[in-house]
């Protein structure tokens, strides 16, 4: 039995035989062709190049129908580079003139112009190259109809588990028979990452390298909430593992029912849940899951998508489709919060290349020093807040004078659309996310200023604890259940309730049950959390009481480890909603 | 039946960043509109501009001055569309191309 842990993006546990596929080497096994056989060949070639734009084709449609036009653009680039005259013109012309074979032939043509590319010293064209590798893989994986054709043509359940998988490949995926997948590369943000979570099948990327020790076929346990893939397990695991599943199996559909009901306390406290969500597409799942609203609305999308910085029409429209769907319910909209771990091609540029991203040019600190780019977001914003409810937050606030900054821009714009005398909500609340300890430090003088909070839990443990969460050499000191975050939580409590002022949690801390005890009995009453999560939350709300609450989090505040804190949570958590805890590990 | 024509233009690369990712899928997806032959011509390389491929490996940079040439039925729209996308910047309305 051998277990390796990644990077869970998308939920739930599976188990089945496993798939495994290798990173790619295609071996050309013949560079000739016979000179009778030609046309045949050339024939092939162009069967091989009609196929490859029909998978390209229908991968565009996909990817636009389920994450928007925009992503679907990634493969009309792909497409026009397939039906190009110069590609097949020096293609047939290999094949024709020196009777090599189609394979060679592409692979030859291709790697010559990525070749030259990369040889021009140029980002933009460089990067192009990688592009063109990719159209080379499809069309030889076409012309030698081996390699990933067992995704194809699959007649069992499989786990998949994967070097890497190309976005077109996970969009592609016959979720019929692929319970789930794993891969040895890959990050969070990475487009991999993101369809997994669209096509609701569990997914685990970062594995490093693994697939070494595997040849196929064996029993794989795939936990897609943990971020575990288990090979091999031992009888014992396999039959724990089936029975947590059949119990998750009964409370899928038992938490299906919390959808309709409202989150409330047994004693009649009721808590605002509300969801977090990337792409526009995603309000749905926060609807369909009886949310109080959108807690969280990155924007990073925007800019990450595409090859130009979005005009204001592009936040527009993709902010109205939330707050229309959202009706009266709130929607708060987060200014970019971009850096880091993601960097858009067309801010690259902006970005210093420092040893500390983390601790670098990002966010607001961005957004404050590009103005033109921040106002065209904060018009967009200011447009959409006539159709519904909406509020604007400010990430990675660190300094009074960045909120008071971000808030004179706010202001500025507000003032440009009275000019123009285009609608707004001049009273939109305007609030902040508390991610640096140094707005938690300061964070009665911030509660003046602001109209409301919202904790970033995920910095905010990274920033207090110094770890970089995906460095697993460190990321053993990132707990959500670390006494020191604890007190800070309470800290941005105690002074926002001096100040009348509301505070939300919307990092990764208020998704997992277990925590949900320990925020209410510190006095939070509102959460945003990732949409999948927010019938587990109103289960842990209902099963409970603010007595209760107050009780537990007395206790756990008492703890002086991290380990003690979430194990003691761990604990009440099982005591008040026993199946939930099975659902969540093993 | 229509007249044949060859229509030769200069045109300027203006983009900051030359001929790269979208001015040149514009180039490619307006050129494909025409049934004329387009190219263009720097520094004595010759670029079908129907090929995205032949685009890229011509590399002009910002400033650099082009030669259109089209020929072909359609070859003073075809002229007019292509010049007309360089001197606009390929600006775009909307959201067509990202």
């Amino acid at each position: 039995m051998k277990v390796y842990t990644g990077i869970a993006v998308s939920p739930g546990v599976v188990t089945g035989p496993v798939l495994v596929l290798g990173s790619e080497n295609f071996r050309i096994p013949r560079k000739y062709v016979n000179r009778d056989a030609i046309d045949d060949e050339i024939h092939r070639f162009h069967a091989a190049l009609e196929d490859v734009c029909r998978d390209i084709k229908s991968n565009e449609q996909l990817v636009s129908a389920q994450l928007g036009a925009q992503y679907g653009a990634i493969f009309s680039a792909h497409l026009q580079m397939a039906q190009d005259p110069r590609l097949i013109r020096e293609v047939e012309a290999l094949i024709r003139e020196q009777t090599r074979s189609p394979e060679f032939a592409v692979s030859r043509v291709l790697r010559s112009y990525a070749d030259q590319l990369e040889k021009m010293g140029d980002r933009y064209l460089s990067e192009r190259a990688l592009d063109i590798f990719d159209l080379e893989k499809r069309l030889l994986r076409q012309l030698l109809g081996e390699s990933r054709q067992e995704l194809r043509n699959l007649t069992e359940p499989v786990i998949v588990l994967a070097h890497d998988l190309t976005p077109s490949e996970t969009a592609t995926l016959d979720t019929k028979f692929v319970l789930g997948f794993a891969t040895e590369v890959g990050g969070r943000t990475s487009h991999t990452a993101i369809l997994a979570g669209a096509l609701e099948i569990p997914a685990i990327v970062g594995l490093g390298r693994c697939l070494a020790g595997v040849s196929g076929g064996e029993t794989v346990i795939l936990d897609g909430d943990n971020g575990r893939v288990i090979i091999d397990p031992d009888s014992e695991t396999v039959a724990r593992v089936q029975d947590m599943q059949i119990r998750s199996e009964k409370i899928r559909t038992r938490l299906g029912l919390m959808e309709a009901l409202p989150a409330e306390t047994e004693d009649g406290q009721r808590v605002t849940i509300c969801g977090n969500i990337e792409f526009p597409e995603e309000v749905r799942h926060c609807i369909k899951r009886g949310a109080d609203g959108v807690g969280l609305y990155r924007t990073e999308f925007l800019f990450l998508s595409g090859n130009r910085e979005p005009s204001e029409s592009d936040h527009y429209e993709a902010y109205c489709r939330v707050v229309e769907a959202c009706g009266d319910l709130p929607v708060v909209i987060r200014t970019l919060d971009i850096g880091a771990d993601k960097v858009p091609q067309l801010l690259a540029s902006q970005f210093s290349k420092s040893q500390n991203p983390m601790l670098g040019l990002r966010s607001i600190r961005l957004s404050l020093i590009n103005t033109p780019m921040f106002k065209r977001q904060l018009r967009a914003i200011l447009r959409a807040s006539v159709h519904g409810n909406v509020r604007v937050m400010f990430p990675l606030i660190s300094t009074l004078l960045e909120f008071r900054q971000a808030k004179m821009i706010l202001m500025d714009v507000m003032e440009d659309l009275e000019d123009e005398g285009i609608p707004f909500q001049r009273n939109i609340p305007i609030g902040m996310m508390v991610e640096v300890p140094s707005a938690v430090i300061l964070a009665e003088e911030f509660a003046r200023e602001v109209d409301f909070f919202s904790i970033g839990t995920n910095d905010l443990i990274q920033y207090t604890l110094a770890c970089d969460r995906s460095d697993p050499a460190v990321a053993n000191l990132y707990r959500s259940g670390d006494p020191s975050i604890l007190r800070l939580i309470q800290m941005v409590l105690r002074a926002a309730e001096k100040h009348g002022k509301p505070v939300t949690v919307c990092g990764q801390m208020s998704s997992e049950p277990r925590f949900i005890p320990l925020l209410l009995g510190m006095g939070l009453r509102s959460l945003s959390a990732t949409p999948q999560a927010i019938p587990r939350l109103k289960e842990v709300v209902r099963n409970l009481s603010i007595s209760e609450a107050v009780r537990i989090s007395q206790h756990a505040s008492s703890l002086d480890l991290a380990r003690d804190v979430e194990h003691y949570l761990q604990g009440e958590l099982s005591r008040l909603c026993p199946d939930l805890v099975d659902t969540i590990g093993f | 039946m229509e007249s044949e024509g060859v229509v030769c233009r200069h045109v300027r690369v203006t983009p900051e960043e030359g001929l790269h990712l979208r001015p040149l899928q514009m180039l490619v997806r307006k050129a494909l509109t025409f049934s004329s032959t387009i190219t263009l011509t720097f520094d004595g390389r010759r670029a079908d501009v129907k090929s995205a491929f032949d685009l890229m490996l011509l590399a002009a940079p910002t400033g650099a001055i082009l030669s259109l040439e089209t020929s072909g039925s359609d070859a003073a729209a075809a002229a007019d569309a292509i010049s007309e996308l360089f001197e606009t910047g390929f600006s775009i309305s909307g959201s067509e191309v990202r």
